[in-house]
């Protein structure tokens, strides 16, 4: 069952390869008009969750039920969905225009329609310039983007990216966040997956951290971090470093975790007002010279840090 | 409406390669050329037929001699014009002269005549018996004709004729002759009779079916692969299209190019080379279900191969086997029997048993029924296997 609100609903997906449990019953929803970001390490299930919500491969079991009781892998599924696959899927050997028009008539877009659609949807993604050229002579950045306008011809409700923005420059970057910022004006719901955690924080609405198959947590950027990384980090940096400093401070103070390398300690902890001064001193009093003293504000990158490397310890 | 669109698609790349239009239409025409002629009759003798129908004629017996005596033909002697016609239907000889009655005496004034027929099936075997009788009743022709001026002229003049007399008197002489001494009418007739492919029979359909192999097995798994490794293949699964639909578009757009080298190459061979069509209809279909079985195992490769280069190798490593052991390259008349009997369970050994039947032999669908199911049963299980591993795949993608 899905709700008013929501457009996709995914529950208990699961999938395997042989005995390789990819999908280990992964549930979440979209709703309807929201950006939804999707991290999780390398092997976490993104791909393979991508390649279903498309309809390229099918689950062993659970259930993918999207508004209006369309039943995906059916053409009105695959007319209410846009997919923009990691890979550039666009014929080199054709040009901006005759990608778009060939790609608009396979979604049944024709005629003076599929011409003005054309033509807008390249102007959305700032590629008028373009039309003319093939693809093998664009930047990476420009396929990127019109990699993305060939899966929003046809006014999808739900927009499915799969690491849009990898490999491009920063310009081409921040013109993709307005694509994505553009949909979600429209009213288009957007699950977009990516490795840039500032840009998931920075784009989502909420986010859901996929590990082993399942969401191990969901959320807004906020919330998670508030749930999952209150601690702040300091970062010292000394001319000499010894061991003794790390059990003086553990003794004084409370600490979540330090991490040694090298000359470098990384201290986390809850925020304190004198936290600083008692650092400052422990060094001190062991004479150690501080070079640099670095304050970083928990964000969703630690949150993410926090469950690939620690995660299985919650 | 989308099947059309993505027909289109393949046609608009088409027109954008020129060069490919070349590669997939002349060279085939002109391999067929240099091999069609390079296989042709590497015979040193030609048998010819001789009826002389003026046997106390010292002219004809001559001619007969002489003709008999030429090292690049054998001679064969019949009575009727009826028995050498025979000869021709039954391949033993290649043509015959007809020395007519009165033919010595014809001669005298110019009007003699030889009827030359020879059988058009060889063109190349045509050619050279043609040259070689011709060529020698040419020479025959020049020396006589400077004998009976001579003999003409020496009666006219005595003593003291002057030279320009002379040349006076052998110029009437010339024009007033109708023809040379002996003028030959040849006659063209066609028998179809003989068991075996002639050079260019072979080389229009041997060289069709490998170059039909070519397009749908190595260009065709080239184009089917390009799509899955571009990412293109994507694009066109999670659209409206259908699986079945892109792949149908695209097995149509392969077959019907494939067809049209079928069509174009039988054409100029018909209509240049005097390659034989027999049943059209039987012809259009054995080459349909060839096309569509060379298709699905183009299909196949493409499914089976991970890279470029595998999809190479292996089409290349089929069509190597496919196209020597089917009889694509020399007729299969040449080989021994064990070849004979590989090349009835390939695709193209089957094609090339099954286009003699319908051409040479002029034989019914029946006939050629045993080798249809051959290829079909290549087709049925490359598609089959074609399904499978795409099936699996959706289900590992």
């Amino acid at each position: 069952m899905i709700n008013m609100n929501e457009l996709l609903s995914v529950q208990n997906l699961v999938k395997s390869f042989s005995e390789n449990k990819v999908l280990n019953c992964l549930s979440f929803k979209v709703d309807k008009g929201e950006i939804l970001g999707v991290l999780g390490p390398n092997g976490a299930g993104k791909s393979t969750m991508f390649n279903i919500l498309s309809s390229l491969t099918s689950a062993d079991s659970g259930n993918v039920d999207f508004s209006g009781g369309i039943i995906p892998g059916t053409k009105e599924y695959k007319k209410s969905i846009g997919i923009v696959p990691q890979d550039i899927s666009l014929y080199n050997n054709m040009t901006v225009e005759e990608n778009l028009k060939f790609i608009g008539k396979l979604y049944g877009i024709r005629g003076k329609k599929l011409s003005l659609k054309v033509d807008e949807i390249i102007d959305e993604v700032n590629l008028g310039v373009k039309k003319k050229d093939y693809i093998k002579n664009l930047s990476g950045g420009m396929k990127r983007r019109v990699n993305i306008a060939a899966s929003l011809l046809h006014e999808p409700k739900l927009v499915i990216m799969d690491e849009p923005t990898v490999g491009v420059d920063p310009q081409s970057r921040v013109d993709i966040w307005k694509i994505i910022r553009n949909l979600k004006e429209k009213g288009q719901s957007v699950i977009f997956t990516s490795h840039y955690v500032d840009e998931v924080e920075r784009l989502s609405d909420r986010v859901i951290i996929i590990k082993k198959g399942i969401v191990v947590a969901e959320g807004t950027a906020k919330q998670l971090v508030s749930k999952y990384c209150k601690n702040y980090v300091y970062i010292l940096q000394f001319y000499s470093f010894d061991d003794n400093f790390c059990k003086e401070l553990t003794r004084k103070i409370n600490i979540v975790d330090i991490d040694v390398e090298g000359d470098k300690v990384k201290i986390y902890m809850d925020y304190s007002s004198n936290i600083l001064e008692y650092i400052v001193q422990t060094a001190a009093s062991l004479n150690l010279a501080i070079k640099n003293i670095d304050i970083k504000k928990p964000n969703l990158e630690d949150v993410f840090f926090y469950f690939n490397m620690k995660g299985d310890k919650v | 409406m989308t099947f059309f669109t993505l027909l289109g698609k393949e046609f608009a790349n088409l027109r954008k390669n020129i060069g490919v239009i070349l590669i997939l239409f002349l060279v085939p025409l002109f391999i067929i050329f240099i091999m069609g002629y390079a296989f042709a009759d590497d015979e040193t003798q030609y048998s010819l037929g001789i009826i002389n129908n003026d046997k106390d004629s010292i002219l004809a017996q001559e001619i007969v001699k002489n003709l008999d005596d030429v090292k690049a033909l054998e001679v064969y002697g019949f009575d009727t014009t009826k028995g050498a016609e025979l000869a021709v239907e039954e391949g033993k000889i290649l043509g015959y002269i007809d020395i007519p009655q009165n033919f010595e005496k014809n001669e005298e004034y110019g009007q003699a005549q030889i009827n030359f027929v020879v059988d058009n099936t060889y063109p190349i075997k045509t050619s050279a018996l043609k040259s070689i009788v011709e060529g020698y009743l040419e020479k025959y022709n020049e020396k006589t004709t400077a004998v009976h001026t001579a003999v003409n002229v020496g009666m006219k003049v005595n003593s003291d004729c002057k030279p320009d007399k002379l040349v006076t008197l052998a110029t009437d002489y010339l024009s007033s002759r109708d023809n040379d001494v002996i003028e030959v009418v040849t006659k063209y007739t066609q028998t179809n009779q003989y068991q075996v492919m002639s050079s260019f029979n072979q080389t229009t359909c041997g060289m069709t079916a490998m170059f039909i192999l070519f397009l749908c097995i190595l260009w065709g798994s080239g184009n089917f692969l390009e799509e899955r490794l571009e990412g293109t293949m994507t694009r066109l699964l999670v659209s409206p299209a259908g699986f079945g639909t892109i792949f149908t578009a695209k097995l149509f757009y392969i077959g019907f190019l494939a067809f049209m080298q079928f069509v174009t190459f039988f054409s100029i061979g018909h209509f240049f080379l005097n390659v034989p069509i027999g049943n059209s209809g039987l012809l259009i279909l054995l080459n349909l279900i060839f096309i569509a079985a060379a298709a699905a195992i183009g299909l196949l490769i493409s499914l089976i191969a991970k890279t470029r280069i595998m999809s190479i190798g292996l089409s290349f490593f089929i069509i190597m086997i496919f196209s020597p052991l089917g009889g694509l390259w020399f007729p299969l008349s040449t080989v021994p029997e064990i070849l004979v009997n590989i090349a009835r369970v390939l695709p193209s050994g089957a094609y090339m048993l099954a286009i003699e039947k319908i051409i040479i032999k002029q034989q019914s669908f029946f006939d050629i029924l045993p080798n249809i199911i051959v290829i079909i049963i290549y087709f049925i299980v490359a598609w089959l296997a074609s399904a499978v591993i795409g099936i699996k795949r959706k289900r590992t993608v």
